[in-house]
């Protein structure tokens, strides 16, 4: 019982450490690739390669003054930068990072030598549960400040992610059945042989739109219609300064990892190598190669989310809630009805290779 | 074991505290919260119970569906002035309504409870995480409770399509030129908790 709960917790302090630092170098590593694309040099001074700027923005933010604006409901407004953090962090404890190591302690408790900080069976609901609580951040955040441009910037991004969330989950549908499981570790297993994203016709569909559809949940550009600076300020964080702001700076970072690795999970066949470079590898070093591999994949997949940002240019409000409600909600569904006969087919009468 | 009825506990009186606090907040949007707050104790209750499933669609449909709604309409309707609580509206005879509706279902929750304790024992041959598991779950919902399943969501989609034809305007009119997007603000909710029921 109690080594349990210390495995846990070694497990715990060990992922949110090395997710804090990524998160804390991603936001270096975006702004160096975002120089370049834009004809800059981007930060270079803080180090060798800029590389002491994250530390140097943190102790920054530290020391801004921190302000409170008049007339604002104090404990929301001091609540929507912590849910917003801890939310981000939440969403990191599904997230399997590679395949179960052969026993090195005892065989007593199989969630011991998973390489993830839980593997519950209802893993993808709690990956929706937190996405929805997500929401509150923004919405609290941009209505407790007392301020009409965080207010519109709160409402219309809840709007955003109450609508993105239908199609990001009919999106994910396909893959729990392909899977039969709730679980990420055993939506990753299912993956052995196809990919996800390779699985036709369902697999790109289902790609593209929970893609699409997660970018808009973590309000990324170019679906980042609550800060649209052109329109309001800078959304719901306009009144947060000092600390708080960068709360929901961490957690932006964070979400953008996040999501990677999460769309990697679903779709990119986690922590499952290319299949012809498997051929070879001594038991021992196989799981640990896994890590490796969805590391590469999601950093891969922060990069061109990164590129992304800065290359498309940002959709009108009411076009942005055109395409979730008139263009990815019913695709995905039809989506959803085709691979939902094709895996049928597959499983019961061994038709197709989804067998 | 004791550790387990501690946090039992714990979370019991944040339910409590919570529901107490919708109440008795002046402010509609941390009444809100508090609701917020107390939905989350009660999925802590369902995993101390062995069913993380229920937990996660407890916070899914009620914290990500209902309430979000509800905070929408506040945050609406309240818009002009933030910080002005609904509390001052309640007249004496509201107060009055209240107390009697919340005694009489006090009563029945009173009833059901001590009808219920007979049936705690689980049924034998099974262990409690294969009966609160996902795929039995699906299985009863799909096969023994399929109707009442499908009952209910035609009863959601009569709700949706209510909501479509109550924000829809004649066309033609000044009105629905000048809310393009109406429809869509309200809509996503009535698919959302379509999205977490199925």
């Amino acid at each position: 019982m109690l080594i349990s709960l210390l495995i846990a917790l070694a497990k715990i302090l060990v992922v949110m450490a090395l997710f804090l630092a990524a998160t804390a170098w991603n936001t270096l590593f975006e702004r160096r690739v975002v120089a370049p694309i834009q004809n800059r040099v981007g930060p270079n001074r803080a180090g060798p390669f800029g590389l002491l700027q994250p530390i140097a923005d943190a102790v920054k933010l530290f020391f801004k003054e921190d302000i409170v604006t008049d007339r604002a409901e104090k404990f929301l407004y001091y609540l929507a930068p912590i849910i917003s953090v801890s939310t981000a962090l939440l969403f990191v404890a599904m997230v399997p990072f590679g395949p179960e190591v052969p026993s090195y302690l005892s065989t007593d408790n199989p969630a011991w030598n998973k390489f993830s900080m839980a593997d519950l069976n209802v893993a993808v609901l709690f990956v929706f549960a937190v996405s929805s609580i997500a929401v509150y951040s923004v919405l609290l955040g941009g209505w407790a400040g007392n301020s009409k441009y965080s207010l519109l910037g709160g409402m219309r991004a809840g709007a955003q992610m109450i609508s993105y969330e239908i199609a990001m989950g009919l999106s994910i549908m396909p893959v729990i059945m392909s899977a039969s499981s709730l679980s990420l570790h055993e939506i990753v297993v299912a993956q052995h042989d196809v990919w996800n994203v390779f699985r036709l016709p369902w697999g790109p569909v289902g790609f593209v739109i929970f893609l699409m559809a997660m970018l808009a949940e973590s309000n990324r550009a170019p679906f980042d219609m609550v800060e649209a600076e052109q329109e309001l300020v800078g959304g719901y964080h306009t009144e947060y300064s000092s600390m708080k702001f960068g709360a929901f700076f961490v957690a932006e970072y964070g979400n953008l990892i996040t999501i990677s690795a999460l769309i990697v999970t679903f779709y990119l066949g986690g922590w499952q190598g290319l299949p012809f470079v498997d051929v070879g590898i001594p038991a021992w070093l196989a799981p640990w190669l896994g890590i490796v591999w969805f590391a590469i994949k999601t950093m891969l997949l922060v990069a061109s989310l990164v590129w992304i940002r800065w290359t498309f240019p940002r959709p009108r409000y009411d076009q942005l809630m055109g395409y979730g409600w008139k263009v990815f909600f019913p695709i995905a569904l039809g989506n959803l009805f085709v691979a939902g006969v094709l895996i049928y087919l597959g499983q019961h009468f061994g038709i197709g290779y989804f067998g | 074991m004791i550790a387990y009825h501690l946090i039992y506990i714990f979370f019991g009186l944040g339910v409590l505290a919570g529901g107490v606090n919708v109440v008795a907040q002046k402010n509609p949007v941390n009444s809100a919260i508090s609701l917020l707050f107390t939905f989350m104790c009660v999925a802590a209750l369902y995993i101390l119970h062995g069913s993380p499933f229920l937990a996660m669609i407890q916070i899914i449909v009620y914290a990500g569906a209902i309430l979000i709604l509800v905070v929408f309409t506040i945050m609406l309707l309240a818009l002009r002035e933030p910080g002005r609580g609904l509390g001052k509206f309640w007249t004496m005879p509201q107060k009055l309504a209240a107390l009697i509706v919340g005694a009489a279902l006090a009563v029945e929750l009173a009833i059901v409870a001590v009808q219920g304790l007979g049936d705690l024992a689980a049924p034998a041959g099974a262990s409690l995480a294969e009966i609160a598991s996902p795929a039995t779950l699906g299985k009863a919902l799909f096969s023994k409770y399929l109707l009442p399943f499908e009952v209910a969501s035609v009863l959601l989609l009569v709700a949706i399509v209510g909501a479509v034809v109550l924000t829809r305007r004649p066309h033609g009119t000044a009105a629905a030129i000048d809310a393009p997007h109406a429809d869509e603000t309200i809509a996503p909710p009535a698919g959302d908790e379509q999205g977490g029921q199925a």
